[in-house]
């Protein structure tokens, strides 16, 4: 009897877990389906397929009837995607760069601060979005710096430095410091030994932060919503306007385009990550 | 250490060191006065002491304004329940989905993993949109209910009920991972051990399972109750006007009604609220390490 | 402390002082005032137990610890401010720490990229230096791809690629098994002479130490405890801890109770009645005396010799010798290793004697 209520528990926790992804991934389908739907009225009766929201999405014709052309202008939609982009890509380049350092830092030198650094790392992950949102505009309004691209990249620095860091520190804990102190023995300065041996080492680690501080950039809203002042708009901040003001088909569309973009570079996160590093007593025998 | 090393040291630490104390500690100490600051007539601030910020959340006059009203407390202690009821829901849907993603060949477990964390790299904006055409007066569940022959629609969206379901959504990666975490570290053979010795399987889960997964409950619920406090992105797209939480009165307060000492304040609150979490979470890891040691 | 030979010494090691704190708080001297000259082709070999400081000594040259006291020159300049990448000075790792990343042509060839030589230039040094470790033609493998045995040899070439001043080995062939290790031994050893530089090689096995040096420095808590060649450390231990550390030995607390006509009549603390011809012995005196096993006799081999008399406990064949425990009527053990065929026909339980020459016991310095 014991037996047969145990198998009868493992098939109910495989049903449950069956409907527990499909719960994660139902939303997520219907928008890709529902972009494909070409009733512009209500689109969540299906009346056949068709790519006319991607078209109009990209400023093309469509079989739409004039009245029925909802789309805010693409310039708008291209503009905001622009601005995400650089943003995205700046702060990437200066939150690995000086994560990267940072790491460096607590994890090959011993000094008084190390705890108080840890901490203070920590914290921009901790707190709640909107709290750093607030705090940063109304700094930059009290010192007098215009809202814009700037601002938005140095709000999120501020907090990607910390992802980073976490990230290449693990990276560096796990790697074999005699290595370094073989560069050094054999003459390399401290850059050289960093640029040949440390970097190598690491570098799934700098790689792996830098991806994930380029999906957080580009996706981030709460704290872009407030320091982006009025000219510029990301993305997701574009997006978040676009359905205040109504539900429309195009957004569908964008929707799935940006869904595949973030499969694709989570996907490579992914690889890159279950990649193992080459450590030298791989295949030794003896 | 030369003094070589310690400049190569300081060198590595400055860049990190200017950008959060500039842009993070100094912005924080900012607004931590703002909040005592009295609000301008048009916007801006008066520089004056004002400790009102802080008793007009919890509904005090403060001589210029309304009478005790209570609106605010109301908001906050909404955004407590919301958060904690996203934390029980997050963790009742992950709990038994870990175990059953535990005892997966490695290569089923590993793309179990991925697939549950790949809606975390997906767009926020995205997730919570799909919500909004699920659960519209004319979104899929009632479009389905209707094909199914029931025309009463359900009322569903901007409700607290779909806040809660858009938070519970979002935030199922975050309880996963360290609840997952601790059930993988389970040994089978304290189960059996459990067994040798008497207890029923319902006994064994409690006092052995349920126990060893405390510390990745723990950490998941503090992952998951920390930005469901302060989110004001659900609310704002799923709950409308009619359910507001800390986050959307923020908003509010700074970019619609322009009080900015009293945003402020909200969010000194908001941030009192993490630190004490923390704090809390904190001094449980101390017990526990404690207890373990004297073991 | 005289160089081995009469060219400057290439490392010189004045009064060398190194503390840390223990995890319990108490400052532990790792080195407590060394003073110590390697010549320019000499082999010298650091011994001792763990914990005696001679990793911390090896660092020291290498420059990965700084002293906190004391000077350290190599080929005649201060090493004090300089750091590890700008010495003359390579070290073989216990580990290898071979770059798994690089392939072995580029982690041989190493310490010439850095300084910039030519591709033709490097190309051949490093066909050279893995020729010379017997390693040729390896260039295009990865360290993963390599036995244990291979990997070290990697490390050495890598070490010897840009001909430094000294070479420092610390326990390299600690993780190899016993045959190997004896064939890396000798290879060394070869290696160095052809070389002609000058190798710091650091062990806690005395085998090891006494096989391969020129002159070995057997180092305990921080101190050197004699310096010398490996005959003269074997044969003349300067104290009880070298004596007890090299080789076997029996040790024996005696007092001179007589001397008579050169004869010195020893009772050892235990009851049992040696002697010694020795001019340091008088009267009164309070001495340590060592005989190693190899020393004693089964039967007299003639004058001059005196014998220890007891039980035989235990004896051992052990393939080239038999080893023998002898329990004297006081209760003290000693250990003989014997040659003689006539071990073969002895039980447990004989009466048994113990001859050595009475100038073959060795007097330690200083006494019980």
């Amino acid at each position: 009897m014991n037996a047969l209520l145990a198998r009868l528990g493992r098939r109910l926790l495989g049903g449950y877990s069956l409907a527990f992804f499909v719960f994660l991934y139902l939303p997520i389908g219907l928008i890709v389906a529902y972009s494909f739907n070409s009733n512009p009225i209500n689109m969540m009766i299906w009346d056949g397929f068709s790519l006319d929201w991607y078209r109009s999405l990209f400023g093309l014709s469509t079989n739409l009837s004039e009245n029925a052309l909802y789309v805010e202008s693409t310039d708008q939609l291209l503009a905001a995607l622009r601005t995400s982009l650089v943003v995205a890509l700046t702060t990437t380049a200066i939150s690995t760069v000086i994560g990267t350092l940072t790491a460096l830092a607590l994890a090959r030198y011993r000094f008084r601060l190390q705890k108080f650094y840890r901490v203070l790392l920590f914290m921009p992950m901790l707190m709640p979005d909107i709290v750093l949102g607030i705090a940063l505009l109304i700094f930059f309004v009290g010192a007098g710096m215009p809202l814009g691209k700037g601002s938005i990249i140095i709000g999120h620095c501020t907090f990607l430095i910390s992802y980073v860091f976490l990230i290449v520190s693990a990276r560096l804990a796990g790697m074999d410091t005699r290595l370094e102190e073989a560069s050094a023995d054999l003459g390399a300065s401290p850059w050289t030994t960093f640029r040949r041996v440390t970097l190598p080492q690491i570098l799934p680690g700098v790689i792996g932060g830098a991806l994930l501080a380029f999906i957080i950039s580009m996706d981030d809203l709460v704290i872009t919503y407030f320091i982006a002042g009025v000219d510029s708009t990301t993305l997701p901040v574009f997006i978040y306007g676009m359905i205040r003001r109504g539900i429309k088909p195009e957004i569908n569309a964008i929707a799935t385009l940006l869904l595949i973009a973030s499969l694709l570079i989570a996907a490579l996160g992914l690889y890159l990550r279950n990649r193992k590093p080459a450590t030298s007593k791989d295949d030794a025998h003896g | 250490m030369l003094i070589r090393e310690r400049l190569r040291l300081v060198g590595l630490l400055t860049p990190v060191t200017l950008i959060i104390g500039l842009f993070f500690l100094a912005p924080l100490a900012i607004m931590a006065v703002y909040s005592l600051l009295e609000p301008g007539l048009y916007g801006g601030v008066e520089w004056s002491f004002y400790p009102d910020n802080f008793g007009r959340v919890l509904g005090w006059a403060d001589g210029t304004n309304e009478d005790f009203d209570p609106v605010y407390l109301e908001i906050i202690l909404r955004s407590f329940k919301l958060a904690a009821l996203t934390v029980l829901a997050t963790l009742a849907l992950c709990y038994p989905a870990a175990f059953w993603v535990a005892r997966q060949p490695e290569r089923m477990r590993n793309f179990c993993l991925f697939l549950i964390t790949l809606p975390f790299f997906t767009s926020l904006i995205v997730r919570l949109y799909a919500w909004l055409l699920i659960l519209r007066p004319s979104g899929f569940i009632n479009t389905t209910l209707l094909a199914l022959g029931i025309h009463s629609p359900v009322e569903l969206i901007y409700t607290e009920t779909a806040v809660l379901i858009g938070m519970t959504y979002i935030f199922i990666p975050f309880m996963f991972m360290p609840v997952y975490a601790s059930v993988e570290k389970l040994d089978k053979r304290l189960l059996e051990a459990s067994a040798d010795l008497g207890a029923s399987r319902w006994q064994s889960f409690w006092k052995v399972i349920f126990p060893l997964t405390l510390p990745g409950i723990a950490a998941g619920s503090i992952i998951v109750f920390i930005p469901s406090l302060g989110n004001f992105i659900v609310p704002s797209l799923l709950g409308g006007a009619r359910v507001l939480m800390i986050g959307s009165l923020v908003e509010q307060q700074f970019l619609a009604a322009r009080n900015w000492p009293f945003g402020a304040a909200l969010a000194m609150l908001l941030m009192a609220a993490v630190l004490v979490c923390l704090v809390l979470y904190v001094l449980a890891q101390g017990r526990n390490s404690a207890q373990e040691a004297s073991r | 402390m005289t160089a081995f030979t009469h060219t400057a010494p290439v490392v010189e090691i004045r009064g060398a002082v190194k503390h840390y704190r223990a995890p319990e708080g108490h400052l532990v001297r790792a080195l407590d005032g060394l003073d110590l000259a390697v010549g320019a082709n000499e082999f010298v070999t650091l011994l001792g137990p763990s914990g005696c400081g001679k990793t911390t000594l090896l660092r020291t040259i290498s420059g990965f610890e700084r002293l906190d006291g004391g000077d350290l020159l190599i080929q005649g300049q201060s090493m004090n401010h300089v750091p590890p990448h700008r010495r003359p000075v390579h070290t073989v790792f216990q580990s290898y720490a071979l770059f798994p990343h690089m392939s072995i042509g580029d982690n041989v060839g190493y310490a010439l990229d850095v300084r910039g030589v030519a591709k033709a230039e490097k190309r051949q040094r490093v066909g050279q230096a893995l020729e010379m470790v017997g390693l040729a033609g390896m260039e295009r493998r990865k360290p993963g791809q390599l036995s244990g045995g291979q990997q070290q040899r990697v490390a050495l070439a890598r070490a010897i690629v840009d001909r430094p001043a000294l070479l420092l080995l610390d326990e390299p062939l600690s993780a190899l098994d016993r045959q190997l290790r004896q064939a890396m031994q000798r290879e060394l050893k070869n290696l160095q002479h052809e070389l002609g530089i000058a190798f710091v090689f650091v062990t806690h096995d005395q085998e090891e130490a006494l096989t391969m040096s020129d002159r070995i420095v057997v180092l305990n808590g921080g101190h050197i405890q004699q310096i010398g060649a490996p005959a003269e450390i074997y044969h003349r231990p300067a104290n009880a801890f070298v004596a007890g550390f090299i080789g076997e030995s029996n040790l024996f607390d005696v007092h001179v109770g007589s001397v008579d006509d050169g004869i010195a009549y020893l009772l050892d603390s235990g009851g049992d009645l040696l002697q010694a011809c020795h001019p340091d012995l008088h009267v009164g005196q309070h001495a340590q005396l060592m005989l190693r096993p190899e020393q004693f006799h089964l039967h007299c081999p003639g004058e001059g010799f005196a014998a220890l008399e007891g039980c035989l406990e235990q004896l051992l064949f052990i393939g080239k010798d038999f080893e023998l425990l002898l329990r004297t009527s006081h209760g003290r053990l000693v250990k003989a290793v014997l040659r003689d065929a006539a071990p073969q026909r002895l039980r447990t339980g004989d009466n048994v004697q113990l001859w050595y020459g009475l100038q073959a016991a060795h007097l330690i310095p200083g006494g019980a």
